[in-house]
């Protein structure tokens, strides 16, 4: 995409699909005939000038599209008189006070109170910010399909089910806004946290949220908590130019340079804040709005009031009694009152089995013990807390501080990548210790249930046996591993993957693999779904034949940025760091068997 | 007869609105018939299709524009109380949808 059509994307995606979807009602078709209608201005736009109204002409654009389409369905071939009405021009573009209204009606459908709460933040960042499909999975942590499958059923639904692109009537905004404020928070956050990818989406979508916000802030101005929302926001965000280094590192609060935050939208934020306070019904975002507040307003970390923040947390706390408030109180305690008192709260959320398998309870943990000078326990809560896999940014910050008080490279080196099987192990230790019993007396209790479908068995381990959600799905998933046939032997499953189309692949594979074989004789390997894992002492490459008449080499490379073939794994397979395509034999050259013997070296 | 008079107010509320088609009370299952044809013979069965813990009791057919006005009749039928009512477009013939 040029730049132009992707500024002009970034601007008015989400105002476009909004006006379509409310003319069609079917959100499925809004979104496609936007996309074609970009998929045209790309051509158009290239060869010429802008047009003067570059979103007026999208939406006409988009309308014919959305008319050609719903003449082509050969299934509504009724649908002519709604075709014509698209086309009569009979919805000219609104005045620019009325822009608004076209994402909130929006935003109301996605987020309505009859659909899934999980799907609704997805919807939202696909229809109103332009998100792709893969961008949402990567950030929910799902395959590409699934989220594609999630999202069409959503859409279909709204269709289906006539859910309206209207802005609820006035008695009505007030229930429905509290879906709408979560979903605007989880934007944000899924922008702040940096999970979704380095750079740009991450950027927009914080600034996406605070527009929304804003658009909301418009519609129930006596709202406080909608008023709490936005300013909770602006005095986040105010941190945002601080919050990392020029490479990407997480700079934490106390060693942030207040002088880079944004003094404009702390003002903003403290203003509308005190908005809200002056309304009297206090309620959870304006509390953390509250706790921002105390942050963006002390001079420096020293000067922060952490007795009040302690308090606003405490408060929090009764609202929502989740780890994450828990873990933060403790902190604030720690400071107001010493490390000491902030560890006995954080000592109880790991001993229990609700809250143990949280890493930023770990990681906090870890940070007080530190102060208190108790390395060797630090280190161990700094490892407990990377292997339950933290999100990248913060994964980099627990490695550094652990190699600051480590002694032993050799042990951070294996730290610095914690396996999954780790993080499961130590889960399995918890689920035996808390509700003391063996896996295998586990699979017993299941074979004894005949159940057999996943879901059954989980809802049977928690409702019989009382066990927590997190951990009677890992008693389900092993019990079927342990009751699976033995696995077919390593060959065999290799064989499988070169079926069909594939088998021509076979000796590109058989190529890669005297080159990985030659490294040393502990290369081991793992057959998975669709693909062949390289392990040493842990994994570093894997092979998978594409349906594209070509292999794809997925390598765990962590210092190597990626860069012309070697590319970024993306959302290829998020184990791994980069993937190189094999298209024939020339492919497999030194540079290829540099990267792999590099990732090779590293997981020894 | 609370619940009745409940009842009549409801459905009075929705035809006086001009969104109700039709409505219905239900014998209980207990007087439920179940038939199946099968290779053309007629299998019937004593009971209900299927032994839920919820039971059919009754109907409306109403026409709302979408599902927020459905959704706000439907809360207005006095089962909503003590029960549940799921609401479900009508699958519209292809020249009408």
């Amino acid at each position: 995409m040029s730049s132009q059509v992707e500024t002009v994307f970034r601007r008015e995606w989400g105002r476009a699909v909004a006006v379509l979807a409310r003319l069609t009602g079917d959100l499925g078709l809004a979104e496609d005939a936007v996309a074609d209608a970009f998929a045209m201005a790309v051509d158009r736009w290239a060869a010429g000038p802008l047009p003067s109204d570059p979103a007026g002409w999208l939406i006409a654009v988009a309308k014919n599209h959305a008319v050609d389409q719903i003449r082509h369905e050969s299934r509504r071939p009724g649908k002519e008189e709604a075709a014509a009405r698209l086309i009569s021009g009979r919805d000219p573009p609104r005045p620019s006070g009325l822009i608004v209204d076209e994402r909130l009606r929006l935003i109301f459908a996605c987020c309505h109170p009859a659909l899934d709460p999980g799907v609704r933040v997805a919807l939202t960042l696909r229809t109103l910010c332009g998100l792709s499909t893969a961008q949402i999975a990567r950030a929910f942590l799902v395959g590409e399909t699934t989220m594609a499958q999630r999202l069409v059923r959503a859409k279909r639904k709204i269709r289906d089910a006539a859910i309206p692109f209207r802005v609820p009537a006035g008695h009505e905004l007030p229930g429905r806004t509290g879906a709408v404020l979560r979903v605007v928070y989880l934007v944000f956050t899924e922008g702040h946290r940096a999970s979704a990818g380095p750079g740009v989406i991450t950027d927009e979508l914080c600034d996406e949220a605070i527009r929304l916000a804003r658009l909301l802030a418009g519609l129930r101005p006596g709202d406080p908590e909608v008023l709490g929302l936005l300013a909770l926001l602006l005095l986040t965000d105010a941190r945002r130019p601080a919050r990392a280094t020029a490479d990407g590192r997480l700079v934490l609060l106390p060693d942030q340079d207040r002088g880079r935050w944004d003094g404009a939208k702390i003002g903003e934020g403290t203003q509308i804040l005190d908005r809200a306070m002056s309304l009297r019904r206090p309620g959870p975002y304006q509390l953390q709005a509250a706790i921002a507040a105390c942050h963006a307003t002390a001079t420096d970390a020293g000067d922060t009031d952490w007795a009040q923040i302690a308090a606003l947390y405490a408060a929090l706390a009764s609202h929502e009694p989740t780890p994450v408030v828990h873990a933060n109180r403790a902190v604030a305690v720690a400071m107001a009152e010493g490390p000491a008192a902030g560890l006995a709260i954080l000592d109880e959320l790991c001993a229990d089995s609700r809250t143990s398998g949280w890493h930023l309870v770990h990681a906090c943990r870890a940070g007080l013990l530190r102060t208190l000078g108790r390395t060797a326990e630090a280190g161990d809560a700094y490892r407990a807390a990377l292997a339950l896999d933290p999100p990248p940014a913060e994964r980099d910050f627990l490695c550094s501080r652990l190699s600051e008080i480590s002694q032993c490279p050799r042990q951070l080196e294996r730290t610095t990548m914690p396996t999954a099987e780790e993080g499961i192990e130590a889960q399995v230790r918890n689920i035996e210790a808390r509700y003391g019993k063996t896996m295998p007396e586990w699979f017993a209790v299941i074979a004894a249930s005949g159940l057999s479908k996943h879901t059954e068995v989980v809802a049977m381990l928690k409702a019989e046996h009382g066990l927590a959600h997190g951990a009677a799905h890992r008693v389900s998933l092993l019990s079927r591993q342990a009751a699976a046939p033995a696995p077919v032997s390593a060959d065999a499953a290799v064989d499988a993957l070169y079926t069909g189309k594939k088998a021509s692949l076979r000796p590109l594979h058989d190529r890669l693999m005297t080159v990985i074989e030659a490294f040393g004789p502990d290369v081991t390997t793992v057959p998975k779904k669709g693909y062949l894992s390289i392990r040493r002492k842990k994994q570093f490459a894997m092979i998978q034949p594409s349906a594209a008449g070509r292999v794809d080499v997925g390598l765990i490379l962590r210092d190597i940025p990626p860069a012309g073939r070697l590319e970024a794994a993306g959302s290829f397979n998020a184990l791994f760091t980069h993937r190189v395509r094999v298209a024939s034999a020339d492919d497999i050259d030194t540079a290829l068997t540099n990267w792999l013997h590099t990732a090779y070296v590293s997981a020894g | 007869m609370q619940m009745l008079s409940d009842y009549q107010a409801a459905t009075q509320a929705m035809a006086t609105a001009g969104v109700l088609v039709d409505s219905g009370p239900l014998q209980p299952p207990t007087a439920a018939t179940t038939i199946r044809v099968r290779d053309g013979e007629p299998l019937l069965t004593d009971g209900p299709f299927a032994e839920l813990k919820e039971q059919i009791g009754g109907y409306y057919v109403l026409d709302c524009a979408d599902l927020d006005g459905a959704l706000r009749w439907a809360a207005t039928i006095p089962a909503a109380r003590f029960g549940c009512i799921e609401i479900r477009p009508l699958m519209m013939p292809p020249d009408q949808g």
